[in-house]
């Protein structure tokens, strides 16, 4: 035995698994649990995405072809959204033709919405 | 069966005088021929080129060009007999009814007549484009039972149908003039010469006919044509060329103008499907089985109505692969919409447009002269920035529908005018250089393609479309052209 293995503490270990669980975790593209963010003043709308990860990614490409403030959006969304779901929302755009584009993607405008407050710097 | 003349053999100052003579041996001719054969009316038909190509007889087609960038204009048409069907993919559609209609939206836009007009002759332009079954937008049953079509949400995108000229093992759709040699051949009132150009129209005393048309060779031969009638079929470009040259039916200075084609922009949009993998005939011709047919998205009339815009037909092309940002959009519309996107898969797309009627785009003659002595000819192009955005528009509302259904998205790829001239190539689908109208000051032919003010010269072809639609022309100009062989079966001898 390798007099170094005495340095693998049940403590080290445990921390070492849950690291590469983290990364494994990013690896396959699954989002960091909840209680890894930190919070937002746009909790209410984000808790709508289940992948905030790509939707700031799209958000960052709707951004790149308009200027928005993000206050601004955010009220938008609450007074359009209400207790709604998101995909009755997303439904109602589709239906008014109020859509949006991610640098030429066309999404429903609500959705392209809440991907540029996703996008927002925490 | 009689052998076809080579012009080359005919005795120079020869004055031939046949009821009909038919210029250019394209689909419009040798359509016009059949229609006519086993009548009464003596028919003469003259093509420029022989039975196959002829690079010399091919450079009598050069010109020159400015403004949106064009094929060169002897690299898009074929100057022997069958004329554009030799390089034909055999792309088919008729023209949808708005097409025909004056569209308060659409400058200058309108034929003389509606759809139902061309509609008793459809079907035998179909059986000599040899298209198979008449089937276009009636296949849809069929073939979403044969495999699952993309489903599209309610809107102003519906799935239609290309059918395709019959391919024979590896030879390509029906080229007019080897498919039909032999059957003009077996026409008695008819005779046809190979190599002979028209070179000019001469027009008698009054002005008010046509009185005969000189014809040249390539090997320095000259003769004279006097026909009681006669009809130009050489392609929207050489009728306006001949005419231009000639200064005939041009009174209102519009001959050689509104030219246009179908723009073929590539990679315009990406289509992802959600559920990953499409039928095959959304990518290639299909049995179905009395007709190869494949999907295309084509605007309703109602969207084009309530929308503004003009036609196009939009195909899937070939897989592509998806960025990050395509992914990340991908994954947040699906759980948008509630779909299951874990296998979607992204597609270019590709199109066809209509253009806007322009008269300022357009031929005009210049100082440069063919091998025959005759001005070569330069084209100014223009696509209007409101052409691409209808498009645009278009496959916006594609989008939707997408989303709608839950079953995929889109991502338009161009945005500025650059982009799009960028991506730009051509349908060889020359239209409207001798507009068909019944008002003289608009139109070069009347609502008989007759020209304006001649009593007896004709205009065959798609150059006499005033408004083009989005579908490719060869079944339409040919059934326009059996509509005319009617007309002129009636006229007196």
């Amino acid at each position: 035995m390798n007099d170094n293995s005495s340095r693998f503490t049940r403590r080290s270990v445990a921390i070492g698994g849950g690291i590469a669980v983290a990364l494994g975790l990013a690896a396959v593209g699954v989002n960091a649990p909840r209680w890894f963010r930190a919070k937002t003043a746009y909790d209410d709308l984000l808790n709508k995405l289940i992948d905030r990860d790509a939707a700031a990614t799209v958000g960052h490409a709707v951004i790149g072809s308009a200027t928005l403030d993000t206050r601004e959006v955010a009220a938008d969304l609450r007074q359009r959204i209400g207790t709604r779901s998101l995909a009755e929302v997303a439904k109602e755009d589709l239906a008014q033709n109020r859509l949006i584009e991610a640098r030429g993607w066309v999404l429903p405008q609500t959705v392209g919405l809440l991907c540029v407050v996703a996008a927002q710097p925490v | 069966m009689s052998a076809f003349i080579d012009a080359r053999t005919v005795p120079a100052g020869t004055i031939l005088e046949p009821d009909l003579a038919i210029f250019g041996g394209g689909p419009a001719g040798i359509t016009l021929a059949l229609a006519l054969a086993h009548t009464p009316i003596n028919v003469m038909l003259f093509e420029s080129g022989g039975m196959d190509f002829d690079p010399a007889t091919q450079a009598l087609y050069a010109g020159s060009q400015a403004g949106v960038k064009y094929l060169p204009l002897d690299a898009s048409r074929m100057r022997y007999l069958g004329g554009g069907t030799n390089h034909w993919g055999g792309w088919s559609r008729p023209l949808d009814a708005i097409d025909f209609e004056k569209r308060d939206w659409v400058a200058h836009s309108g034929w003389p007549f509606g759809i139902d007009t061309l509609k008793p002759y459809f079907s035998r332009a179909q059986s000599l484009c040899e298209l198979g079954e008449w089937v276009y937008d009636a296949a849809t049953p069929r073939m979403a039972a044969l495999a699952p079509m993309l489903t599209l949400g309610d809107g102003g995108v519906y799935t239609s149908w290309f059918q395709f000229s019959k391919t024979r093992n590896d030879v390509l759709p029906t080229h007019f003039g080897a498919r039909y040699a032999d059957d003009l051949k077996k026409i008695p009132n008819l005779k046809l010469y190979l190599n002979a150009n028209a070179t000019s129209l001469k027009l008698n005393d009054g002005a008010a006919g046509l009185d005969s048309i000189g014809v040249a060779t390539l090997s320095g031969r000259r003769f004279t044509v006097k026909p009681k009638t006669a009809v130009l079929a050489m392609g929207a470009v050489e009728n306006a060329r001949l005419m231009l040259v000639s200064n005939v039916g041009n009174q209102n200075d519009l001959v050689g103008r509104y030219f246009a084609d179908h723009p073929i922009p590539r990679d315009t949009a990406t289509l992802v499907s959600f559920a990953g993998d499409l039928a095959g005939y959304y990518f290639n011709a299909a049995n179905f089985p009395t007709a190869q047919i494949r999907a295309t998205l084509a605007p309703t009339d109602a969207f084009k109505r309530a929308r503004k815009v003009l036609g196009s037909l939009t195909t899937i092309e070939t897989p592509v692969e998806m960025d990050d940002l395509a992914k990340a959009a991908v994954v947040t519309a699906a759980e948008a919409v509630g779909a299951d996107a874990s296998n979607a898969k992204a597609f270019s797309i590709g199109c066809g447009l209509e253009l806007e009627p322009d008269p300022e785009r357009r031929f005009t003659l210049t100082h440069d002269r063919d091998a025959l002595g005759l001005p070569r000819l330069k084209l100014t192009n223009r696509v209007s920035d409101s052409d691409f955005q209808r498009y645009r528009d278009t496959m916006k509302e594609l989008g939707r529908q997408l989303l709608v259904a839950a079953t995929g998205m889109i991502r338009l790829n161009y945005d500025t005018r650059a982009e799009w001239e960028a991506a730009l190539d051509w349908g060889d689908h020359h239209l409207g250089t001798t507009r068909m109208h019944v008002d003289p000051k608009q139109g070069v032919v009347d609502a008989d393609s007759k020209v304006h003010g001649l009593s007896n010269l004709f205009v065959a072809g798609s150059g006499v479309f005033p408004t083009y639609g989005a579908s490719n022309p060869t079944l339409n100009l040919v059934a326009l052209t059996l509509r005319l062989a009617d007309h002129l079966k009636k006229l007196p001898r």
